[in-house]
């Protein structure tokens, strides 16, 4: 009978976190769906001037700053398995780490978006550029809240708020921020790689 | 006494360093697979590429909703709509790509 209900445990658990955030994330991934279909669509009617367009991008930045965020990733979830084992300084630490990361692909990206107004490229510049301009400074308002987030979960854990039975707040958090990932990670291959 | 591996095991994780082992490994993967796009996108273009580096996407968010999400440890359901949603979001950026 035991194994048995070990078996159930494994697979039937609700959402990490809030159940309000993960409704959030449904919403926000629906948006996000829709500005990668309405990309995709917009290429397929003007394929030379998106691969043209497409080459000017620092494409170095875009790689770079999707380690970061994988990595960021990473870190949260290791701040998630610290709190579970009761460790709140640890899992402040980590939290600290993805926010260091958070904070480095916000500057990389801001040197990105820099060099192309040094540039005269902005949202009129053409289709290519509108929706790249738009997409990615719309992932980075994303990371700036996912970072306040972070930020609170973090000061929360050093002031000792949470605890291994009690950690709701660090798996909200956290589940924000891996949205914010896999975002990265569809608009990185979309908009940088694939031509 | 509750101790920590009891609470970890209650969130679905045997043991707190296997839980380590596999997180860490599945970034590594992560790294491995974003290096391998990026590196392809100068080896490789047209259908190939795009086809290749959506496989590879489609992957890395599977690895990021399961793994890092924690979403293999909740009812299938949560599951299958994250991949539902990442087959879509693949399948409709394929079919433009095709018919440009």
């Amino acid at each position: 009978m035991t194994p048995h209900i070990n078996s159930d445990t494994d697979a039937t658990q609700d959402l990490p976190g809030d159940l309000a955030i993960w409704i959030f994330i449904f919403a926000e991934l629906v948006v996000f769906g829709i500005f990668f279909a309405a990309y995709a669509f917009a290429r397929s009617t003007h394929v030379t001037l998106f691969n043209a367009s497409q080459l000017t991008l620092n494409r170095d930045n875009g790689f770079a700053n999707t380690l970061i965020l994988v990595t960021s990733s990473y870190f949260v979830v290791r701040a998630n398995q610290a709190i579970k084992a009761g460790h709140n300084k640890v899992c402040g630490h980590w939290l600290s780490g993805a926010l260091g990361l958070g904070g480095g692909f916000l500057l990389l990206k801001l040197a990105e978006f820099h060099q192309d107004f040094v540039h005269g490229i902005n949202l009129s510049t053409n289709l290519f550029y509108m929706f790249y301009l738009s997409l990615t400074f719309f992932h980075f308002m994303h990371v700036i809240m996912g970072m306040v987030i972070l930020a609170v979960v973090a000061y929360k854990a050093y002031t000792g708020h949470y605890s291994a039975e009690h950690h709701t707040g660090v798996e909200t958090g956290g589940s924000y921020w891996h949205m914010v990932d896999l975002v990265w990670i569809i608009l990185f291959a979309l908009v940088y790689v694939i031509h | 006494m509750k101790s920590s591996h009891t609470v970890l095991l209650d969130n679905g994780l045997k043991h707190p360093a296997s839980g380590t082992r596999r997180a860490t490994l599945t970034w590594l993967i992560l790294l491995g697979l974003t290096t391998l796009s990026f590196r392809l996108s100068t080896a490789v273009s047209g259908s190939v590429l795009m086809f290749t580096v959506l496989g590879l996407t489609l992957i890395k968010g599977h690895l990021v909703t399961n793994e890092f999400m924690g979403l293999r440890h909740v009812r299938w359901v949560w599951r299958l709509v994250m991949a539902i949603y990442l087959l879509s979001v693949g399948s409709i950026i394929a079919f433009a790509y095709l018919s440009a």
